[in-house]
């Protein structure tokens, strides 16, 4: 139970990257059109 | 050098996980296998209130400067305030349920902090809900103005008021239960994720900043920057030139 | 025109329209009825005990207030006079003026769902006293958080909803605190916590109206 919390603590980290990366994704695709 | 950065922040990253696991077991706790735990639990309450500071005082520059780049700010920081709440409440309940017995004990400590995720909730749900952009600016910044007050005295006061009895020590880091190996591996995955948090807002921030220039443009500047012109939604008299 | 007299024009130009389409006191009196005749419906051949009833009124209350309340500011966009009262009124004035509207509105709403609620599941009050003030603090509190969160989500879409959304979770807060004063004039409690617990409900309410008023001017002309 106790390699729960870390787990966590990384996955919800790495989850909020991801989102950033989607961001980064939105501005290539706009930057690729221009 | 800068190639270096990600690989050598992995290993950091490893390094200090398993020095979590390393450490001794600590007797006080009635499962003292399962401490452990603390070190995970810990710097997320912290790092949360720090983050719904600087979200409350960067709603608060929005409302003074009208300027967008607040409001860029202020979203990230209570977003990542958001993701520290959430982990406060999964740590915690794994946490009761490895020393309490239950997942939900309804401490008031638990029962305060579900309200606090309630109250930010609505904080997103707000935003979810506006499409102008000044106005979801303004109106959520003073959401998160109004939420800040409630939500501070919810985490530390509340649970502190007298009658109320709270399993959860409020002394274990202040009066120094916590030492040696403990102290210090809680303060290595303190700082560890603080860095990492750091990082995260400010590649938030620009992208976001990026994103909506790159809007901005595409749409032929026709948002205003906010900056010193009039408040939208105001109706002004206005004189027209005479066609004669 | 002073700032008071501005504060009481606001207030009578509500009472006026409140008067003229009294949507809002009937859509909460019916809601409140309806409430409180479920509660005494489902719990017709028990007793409730005071622990329970005083959680049981502070719900309907809490949500008699969420439906009447969001309609000061919503009725100015829907009637399309919103962007009037923002060219002419004080923002001050209007908070204030609104906000002690709706607390009025809100008291008689909250002292006449409490009545029939003490009627029909013939809970019997033992401290009046605490009853009433945990009653005029409990209501002038949600009026307060709704007031500043119905300014806040009036332009937005599905208005009414969203201003329930935002202020119940800082209203369920409330709802702990005036359950445990309302236990305690109930005579379910003998550790004489309530008239601290009412004082706290009377300091939230004022407080509420404080950070409102400080709040609401910067978002009321966006």
């Amino acid at each position: 139970m106790a390699a729960i919390p870390p787990l966590l603590v990384w996955f919800a980290l790495y989850l909020y990257l991801a989102k950033i990366n989607r961001t980064v994704q939105k501005i290539e695709e706009i930057q690729s059109k221009k | 050098m800068n190639r270096l950065i990600n690989p050598i922040f992995a290993l950091v990253v490893g390094v200090v996980t398993v020095l979590s696991f390393v450490a001794p077991d600590l007797p006080m706790f009635q499962r003292p296998e399962l401490a452990r735990i603390f070190f995970w639990h810990f710097p997320c309450p912290i790092l949360a209130t720090c983050l719904l500071i600087g979200g409350a005082y960067m709603s608060w520059q929005y409302l003074r400067t009208n300027d967008l780049r607040w409001d860029i700010r202020a979203l990230a920081m209570q977003e990542l305030a958001y993701v520290f709440c959430l982990l406060t409440m999964a740590t915690g309940m794994i946490f009761s349920k490895a020393q309490w017995g239950a997942w939900w004990q309804n401490d008031p400590r638990q029962t305060s902090f579900l309200l606090v995720l309630m109250l930010y909730f609505a904080y997103f749900a707000y935003r979810a809900a506006t499409q102008d952009t000044l106005r979801r600016a303004s109106n959520s910044a003073a959401l998160a103005l109004a939420t800040f007050i409630p939500a501070m005295f919810l985490i530390y006061v509340f649970p502190r008021l007298d009658p109320i009895q709270s399993f959860h020590p409020s002394d274990s880091v202040m009066k120094g239960k916590i030492h040696g190996w403990y102290a210090y591996i809680t303060l290595l995955v303190f700082a560890l994720v603080t860095i990492i948090t750091v990082v995260m807002y400010r590649m938030r921030v620009r992208t976001a900043e990026i994103l909506r220039n790159l809007e901005e443009d595409s749409n032929g500047s026709m948002e205003s920057h906010g900056g010193n012109s009039a408040p939208t939604g105001v109706v002004r008299p206005i004189s027209l030139p005479r066609e004669d | 025109m002073s700032s008071v007299k501005q504060v009481l024009a606001v207030t009578q130009k509500e009472f006026i329209s409140e008067i003229r389409s009294p949507s809002g006191v009937m859509t909460s009196a019916l809601f409140g009825t309806v409430a409180v005749v479920a509660i005494s419906l489902t719990t017709a051949d028990v007793s409730i005990e005071p622990t329970i009833s005083a959680g049981l009124l502070w719900v309907v209350l809490l949500f008699a207030g969420v439906i009447a309340m969001p309609r000061a500011f919503l009725q100015e966009e829907e009637q399309g006079t919103g962007d009037l009262l923002r060219l002419i009124g004080e923002p001050e004035a209007i908070f204030w003026g609104k906000g002690l509207f709706n607390g009025i509105l809100m008291l008689t709403v909250g002292l006449v769902i409490a009545a029939m609620f003490l009627v029909l599941t013939g809970q019997p009050v033992v401290h009046p006293g605490d009853f009433l003030l945990g009653l005029v603090g409990g209501c002038a509190s949600i009026a307060g958080a709704v007031t500043l969160c119905s300014a806040i989500a009036a332009r937005s879409a599905n208005a009414t909803t969203l201003t329930a959304a935002i202020a119940l979770p800082m209203l369920l807060f409330l709802v702990s605190l005036g359950t445990t004063g309302m236990r305690s004039a109930f005579g379910a409690d003998h550790s004489g916590r309530g008239l601290m617990v009412n004082m706290a409900l009377v300091a939230y309410a004022i407080g509420t109206y404080a950070i409102g008023s400080m709040i609401f001017p910067r978002v009321w002309k966006r």
